[in-house]
């Protein structure tokens, strides 16, 4: 069978390499076969650039980005990890130089999104502005979304968010696309595979919120709204696929919920240890 | 004639760094090291509650939010007044979750960062299950991410080529398996949840131990057989690297993982100890108030000052050229990490850091003094590793299953605390100001702020510039030799990149996150 390559395109803008780590621990697919090896039969990813393992440094990777540019338009699918600082004419974040101008990573994503296949933004920061972008936002941050609209770019783009995401959302899309297919996503473009059941549905704990049980210092057995859980606003399946290969996940540990996969993270989570006040009718 | 040498990106670090050189004659005779990333995050954390700092600095890097998560909580825990209250219990959970990213992030340094400048992804003949997937792979037109590269000083025969590479396939298991360690009693990695203000947020049961102690053991093996023995091979077939990236030859550390749960962080005992040290493997105690930090080179306006006092305004100055202000400690560089943690450990006789040392410099017939090199930092790093992974072990046989998690605690209305640690790449500090239960100030100094930083007004090169400034470079179309040095300091630089306040232009905390 003919093999097809997909080229990715890993760019990390204004991010804390978090989603690197995270895809790394994957186990659903082990890292080995996602780097070297055929991801379904017949295609495989080829993972042109991707600073945290890859080889060379850089002029060298540099020329990567721009052989992607003009030569392989459409082709690669461009992960984003981290937010784009737009404050400051960009100056905020650079890669690369050109003839002794340090480039501004908006620069060098324009370009790159603008010749893509799909953009996928990996973790809360790409999808929503996560950490960096929250208040007072220092540095101008802005989304994928939102730099795309600014940047008048119209390609297809899939959020992934999560602080970090856990590998099998990103792999698991991914693969969908590869397989020549959109994933069906929910109004805020993530996989609604993945991205479709309310935690606080699907938590353990849940039977001791219906009977009225609630923890009060950590440790404690019960329901962890009190100790500030925000599942009753976070949309992702950790209750049920956990995280580390399944052997535990924030709840199951003790803690609560940050919401880290919503759009405000972490403003409307925090403070993260005091209860909600306000949560949207639970049907 | 004066050559310059741009190398941007750096890859197989964390984050956004520059490195520029000036060759003349083939030998560098001056080096900057640029932070090229700033995200802000002291701004964002003020006016937030107190306690949300122990999540929200583990973003300051993906690698090592552990480093972060620690200091943070015995920053809290100081400000709360709950720092000789730590429940025991608490106190060995945290350290297991902390060091099992030390263990992780050991592992993850010497294979996927720092190997490929020394190992042949091409050279492999053998279609044996461990590398047969590597043959397939090379018949591809594309190969990245290992080609481009830079070329021309692989020295290992295609067996040893072979070996190393299919470690480095086992070593990606490995490191996820150590993360799974983690998880066990953090929750999830990265960015983790089970260290809180006051103690631990979780309960273990003998369930979860026996979880954590089964991969314990499978991540000592590898430990023990395969990474060890690797550093060693790296020693015999690049023995050069013994004399190469010195740098500044001056160690500091803040110490990490609590032997006991009382007393000031920089004094009380810990199994990686505090304090200074130099070539001459003499040891000094530590004193907080001699560190400064200068903006000479980096793009704030402002004079050298103690890190609680500085202001912070920034501009783009001419003769700056970094967004890493510049830690000092008595007014010269300080290089942290695993190499000045095990000198600083060695240099005061402590064990069992002393006496493994020497038996392992022994066993490569090479002086403990031989350390201070790009080959002694990946030494350094195996020989924590070893030590780590059994001493995981001891902290888990003394949980006790009853007893409590969590100091109890009211959020203060005004107060200030200070938390020191070690990410695996080096000291970490943090320290708050709390005003109307809201922090007013946070401030961060961490790693490779001091490894990475910029000149400083006396014309001070930082550890790594220090490190760069006489290597001779052989070809400068691949500058191998930099890359080398550069990686073995494992940089960090979401980590380094300091924050500016815009707001309040005049007297402002330096933070450095």
């Amino acid at each position: 069978m003919e093999t097809k390559n997909y080229p990715v395109i890993w760019f990390q803008a204004a991010g804390c390499t978090g989603c690197s780590v995270s895809i790394l621990n994957t186990s659903s697919f082990k890292v080995k076969h996602l780097l070297l090896d055929e991801l379904v039969p017949g295609k495989y990813l080829s993972f042109q650039f991707q600073p945290t393992i890859m080889a060379g440094s850089g002029e060298k990777v540099i020329n990567v980005l721009k052989r992607a540019v003009d030569a392989e338009k459409e082709k690669y699918i461009l992960i984003v990890e981290g937010a784009l600082p737009f404050g400051e004419n960009g100056t905020y974040g650079t890669i690369g130089e050109d003839n002794g101008r340090e480039i501004p990573m908006v620069e060098r994503f324009e370009s790159l999104a603008r010749n893509c296949f799909a953009v996928v933004a990996l973790g809360d920061c790409s999808s929503f502005g996560g950490i960096p972008g929250a208040c007072p936002n220092p540095t101008g941050i802005k989304s994928v979304e939102q730099s795309l609209k600014d940047f008048n770019i119209d390609k297809p783009f899939i959020n992934i968010p999560g602080c970090p995401p856990h590998p099998d959302w990103l792999i698991g899309t991914v693969t969908t696309l590869i397989l020549g297919q959109m994933p069906l996503l929910d109004d805020l473009h993530r996989p609604k595979e993945f991205y479709g059941g309310v935690i606080h549905d699907n938590c353990p704990r849940r039977g001791d919120f219906d009977a009225g049980r609630f923890a009060r210092s950590f440790g404690e057995e019960g329901c962890l709204y009190l100790l500030g859980c925000k599942g009753h606003f976070a949309y992702a399946d950790c209750p049920t696929r956990q995280w580390n290969s399944g052997i535990n996940w924030c709840i199951k540990n003790g803690a609560p919920c940050l919401a880290c996969v919503e759009p405000d993270f972490p403003d409307g989570a925090c403070p993260f240890y005091e209860k909600l006040k306000d949560f949207p009718k639970i049907g | 004639m004066s050559k310059k040498i741009v190398i941007d990106p750096i890859t197989r670090i964390e984050g956004h760094l520059k490195v520029e050189l000036h060759i003349e004659n083939g030998v560098v005779v001056d080096a900057k090291s640029s932070g090229l990333l700033f995200r802000g995050l002291e701004t964002i954390l003020k006016n937030r509650d107190p306690r949300d700092a122990n999540q929200i600095t583990q973003r300051v890097c993906g690698v090592c939010p552990q480093a972060h998560a620690s200091a943070s909580s015995m920053c809290l825990d100081d400000a709360f007044g709950v720092r000789d209250s730590i429940p025991e219990n608490a106190r060995l959970i945290r350290n297991l979750i902390h060091s099992s990213n030390h263990i992780h992030n050991s592992i993850l340094h010497f294979y996927h960062l720092a190997l490929l400048d020394y190992m042949d992804v091409t050279n492999v003949k053998t279609d044996n299950p461990q590398v047969g997937i590597v043959l397939n792979f090379l018949k591809r037109e594309e190969k990245g991410p290992f080609i481009p590269r830079e070329e021309g000083d692989f020295r290992f025969p295609v067996e040893i080529n072979q070996r190393l590479l299919s470690n480095y396939l086992k070593a990606l298991d490995m490191r996820r398996v150590a993360h799974e360690m983690l998880a066990v009693f953090g929750g999830k990695m990265p960015h983790s949840c089970g260290i809180v203000p006051g103690g631990v947020n979780t309960r273990p049961d003998s369930g979860r131990i026996s979880n954590f102690l089964g991969r314990v053991l499978e991540v000592r093996d590898f430990i023990k057989n395969d990474y060890w023995e690797d550093v060693k091979t790296l020693v015999k077939f690049y023995p050069e690297y013994l004399e190469i990236g010195a740098g500044c030859k001056k160690f500091l550390a803040f110490g990490a993982f609590d032997l006991e749960g009382k007393g000031d962080y920089l004094e009380r005992k810990r199994f990686h100890p505090s304090g200074i040290t130099d070539e001459k493997l003499q040891w000094e105690p530590l004193n907080g108030k001699n560190i400064t930090e200068s903006v000479h080179s980096s793009w704030y306006e402002g004079k050298t000052t103690y890190p609680g006092d500085g202001q912070t305004c920034p501009k783009r100055v001419k003769d700056g050229y970094s967004w890493i202000k510049s830690p000092r400690y008595n007014g010269r560089a300080y290089e942290v990490g695993p190499l000045a943690r095990t000198l600083i450990a060695y240099a005061r006789k402590s064990e069992p850091v002393y006496s493994l040392v020497e038996s392992r410099m022994k066993e490569i017939s090479v002086d403990a003094k031989k350390l201070i090199s790009v080959m002694g930092r990946h030494i350094s790093r195996a020989i924590e590793a070893q030590l780590l992974i059994e001493e995981t072990i001891s902290w888990t046989k003394a949980i006790k299953e009853t007893g409590d998690y969590v100091a109890a605690y009211q959020l203060p209305e005004e107060s200030t605390g200070a938390g020191f640690s070690e990410a695996a790449r080096g000291a970490v500090g943090h320290w708050i100001k709390i005003k109307n239960r809201k922090i007013q100030n946070y401030q961060i100094i961490s790693p490779s702020t001091w490894n990475m930083s910029p000149k400083d007004e006396n014309g001070n090169p930082g550890p790594l510039e220090q490190s760069l400034i006489g290597t001779k470079v052989r070809n400068e179309e691949n500058p191998v030799e930099v890359l080398r040095i550069v990686r073995s300091f494992d940089p960090c630089l979401a980590c380094a990149v300091h924050i500016l306040d815009r707001k309040n232009l005049t007297v402002k905390n330096c933070i450095l996150i």
